[in-house]
């Protein structure tokens, strides 16, 4: 079984009195372990569609299936729980908080209240000082640790937020546009960073992006056109 | 704990606007901490000068008509009063029997005018333990015909211990007379309302004023609990009227009219002479309600306006956290992202709004403690009305704990309300909305 599943996903936005067909039917998978580009022109639904696997947004009609659970069955409370066990983000926009430093930052998400089944919670104070230390080294930030987030570049600040979205250890890394707010090489270099990472942890990665570049690095191509999948292939199996 | 650490953060984030809004919450603690002590000191001020002016917490005081008709100011059945105290069974500290008169002090070319107290030494011994003898002996008051002067009249005068000075007065019934008595002690007396007293026996007072030797004036009772004092002039106050013994109580107002009622109203003539002596009782509370009143009205119009200051500050506050919403929509969005539950972003608008309540209310608490020691040391000289509003000179201001602690928690309740409604928008905010609006 998927780790997420879409079946027949439908949404609509209001708009003033008429409606935007954001996404018109979408079905697709995503496996476990995977690094998946879903790939569009502006509007075609990349972000709706990042929104709904994040918990973020939900369906107008259809389901959205995550780890054998409909998002439509759970509450607001349980929502928050999912996202926070099991999905990472990053944003085009980085949007770290900026009064925390790298390393604060980094941490934040294991301060949100661990629940059983989190993977962390049995970890002590030690294990996640010296986790977050591990992951500041992997995206080679371990020696910006107490910088404040205006004070570094937009790679380092997005370098910031994988760390941070992995922090948890959770399967599957969200990030609409990450690489958007960047030159080209930063980009790639974002793009490289989060293929290392997919690599070592196993992380499952589901990214957007115009960049038609980046659909060579990724197991799994899912092309949205106006709302509908247009393609939808494996580059490699697993 | 995460989430104190960031409202901490958060709040010097702006730090303009906190210090804004902290000094404006400051502003409020210290205007009303300091108000309140004040009209606390004051009242405080009133009561002790009064108590002490007066001599005791119930006073019982009579009025005698003469054979043409007009009234005195004396007890002339001494027994009567006494044995009505004694058999009502009273707890009393102490029964004062005094006669009082302001007179010409004369010696050689000098003259000055001063009250003098007709004292009981054998029946007062506080008196004697509270007042500070320069020169002399206090005891001495014991025999008739001798004075104790205070130290700024024996000096105007040019008298010495032992030296016979002139003593000038109205009798209660409107003569002049002039006695000679000798200066004994020359004593600091702490006085009341900036003004000393002079000391004379009860008997040369009472030959003063030509009233009989074992007369007195009125008598003032000393209670071991002040609280009691209101059931004991009731008690008696009931006692004399059975006995028809109580001078018709007349509605009077205005500030001083307690201080009147006690003292008698001076010689006047009636229509209806009575025999013997009416009585009137009054006590502290009586004489102090005026001023009391005046204070109190001072002390609601510091309410009302820090009331008032206080509303226009949550004002500003509520503003301010609906800014801090819009600044940090996409902030927001992000922690929800993250799993952070909207009661913790809740808690977290919440928590700063406290923090900055906490903040204002300390400052504020400090400059007040600052300014109140100030005050403390300040010293007034000078005898108008003022002087009843300090004691020994200075004004006795403290900080008032409970009133620290009622407007302490006003304060941070009302700053928690304030940021409720945009704490609660803030917690309410769709995440994807959130990240989408906010860049
Ligand atoms: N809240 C909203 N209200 C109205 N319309 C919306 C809303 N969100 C998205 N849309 C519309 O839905 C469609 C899909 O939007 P979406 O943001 O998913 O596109 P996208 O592929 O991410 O585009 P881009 O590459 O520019 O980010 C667009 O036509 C957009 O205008
Ligand atoms: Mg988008």
């Amino acid at each position: 079984m998927s780790f997420i599943d879409f079946q027949q996903v439908h949404k609509t936005y209001p708009l003033g009195k008429t409606e935007v067909h954001a996404l018109r039917g979408v079905s697709l998978q995503v496996d476990e372990g995977d690094f998946v580009t879903i790939s569009g022109p502006s509007g075609s639904g990349k972000s709706t569609i990042l929104n709904m696997i994040g918990c973020i947004d939900t369906p107008t009609q259809g389901d959205v299936i995550i780890d054998g659970i409909a998002t439509s069955t759970l509450n607001d409370k349980q929502i928050t729980c999912l996202r926070h066990q099991k999905l990472g983000f990053i944003f085009q926009n980085f949007n770290l908080i900026p009064v925390l430093s790298v390393y604060e930052n980094v941490e934040f998400p294991l301060l949100l209240g661990a629940g059983k089944n989190d993977p962390y919670a049995s970890w002590s104070a030690q294990e996640k000082r010296q986790w977050v230390q591990h992951l500041l080294q992997e995206v080679g930030l371990g020696d910006y640790a107490n910088r404040k987030p205006a004070e570094l570049s937009g790679g380092q600040r997005q370098r910031v937020a994988i760390a941070r979205a992995l922090a948890t250890k959770p399967v599957l890394v969200l990030a609409d546009e990450p690489t958007a707010n960047l030159d080209s090489k930063t980009g790639d270099q974002i793009i490289t960073l989060m293929r290392d990472m997919n690599q070592s942890l196993g992380t499952t990665f589901v990214f957007s992006s115009h960049d038609p570049q980046v659909l060579d690095v990724a197991d799994h191509v899912v092309k949205i056109i106006d709302g509908q999948v247009d393609a939808d292939y494996r580059t490699r199996t697993l | 704990m995460t989430w104190l650490r960031l409202a901490f953060r958060n709040v010097f984030r702006q730090k303009k606007r906190s210090i804004l809004l902290a000094s404006a919450i400051a502003f409020g603690m210290l205007a009303i901490t300091l108000l309140n002590s004040l009209t606390l000191a004051m009242g405080t001020a009133v009561k002790t000068n009064f108590s002490a002016a007066l001599g005791g917490h119930v006073y019982i005081s009579g009025e005698v008509v003469s054979p043409r008709n007009y009234t005195s100011n004396r007890i002339n059945e001494p027994e009567f009063i006494q044995q009505l105290i004694a058999d009502s069974g009273f707890d009393l500290v102490e029964v004062k029997y005094r006669s009082n008169v302001r007179g010409q002090v004369i010696f050689g070319s000098q003259s000055d005018s001063i009250s003098i107290q007709g004292i009981d030494l054998n029946n007062e011994t506080k008196l004697a333990k509270r007042i500070e003898v320069r020169r002399g002996d206090f005891s001495q008051l014991g025999q008739s015909n001798t004075i104790a002067l205070p130290v700024k009249q024996a000096r105007a005068l040019g008298a010495n211990i032992g030296d016979t000075v002139l003593v000038k007065a109205n009798t209660t019934s409107g003569q002049q007379n002039l006695l000679q008595w000798q200066l004994v002690a020359i004593i600091v007396d702490q006085g009341s309302f900036g003004r000393s007293n002079a000391y004379a026996s009860l008997s040369s007072v009472n030959q003063l004023i030509n009233i009989e030797t074992n007369e007195f004036q009125k008598i003032n009772l000393v209670l071991p609990d002040m609280n009691q004092m209101q059931q004991v002039t009731d008690t008696l106050k009931r006692q004399l009227a059975t006995l028809n013994k109580a001078k018709p109580e007349v509605e009077e107002s205005g500030l001083f009219s307690g201080m009147r009622r006690m003292g008698g109203t001076g010689s006047t003539y009636v229509d209806n002479p009575w025999q013997g002596t009416q009585f009137t009782v009054t006590n502290l509370d009586d004489v102090t309600q005026q001023v009391m009143s005046l204070v109190n009205t001072l002390d609601w119009i510091a309410k009302a306006i820090f009331v008032i200051m206080l509303l226009i500050t949550l004002v500003g506050i509520s503003n301010s956290y609906r800014m801090v919403l819009l600044e940090r929509i996409a902030e927001i969005g992000n922690m929800r992202a993250m799993g952070a539950q909207a009661n913790n972003v809740f808690r977290l608008f919440i928590y700063e709004a406290g923090i900055l309540a906490i903040l204002g209310t300390s400052a504020g608490l400090v400059v007040a403690q600052i300014a109140i020691t100030v005050i403390q040391e300040l010293t007034f000289t000078g005898r108008g009305p003022q002087t009843m509003f300090t004691v020994a000179g200075s004004i006795p201001a403290s900080l008032d704990l409970v009133s620290v602690a009622l407007s302490s928690a006003l304060i941070l309740i009302m700053c928690l309300l304030a940021a409720y409604i945009p704490a609660r928008n803030a917690a309410k905010l769709d995440p994807a909305e959130a990240l989408r609006t906010g860049t």
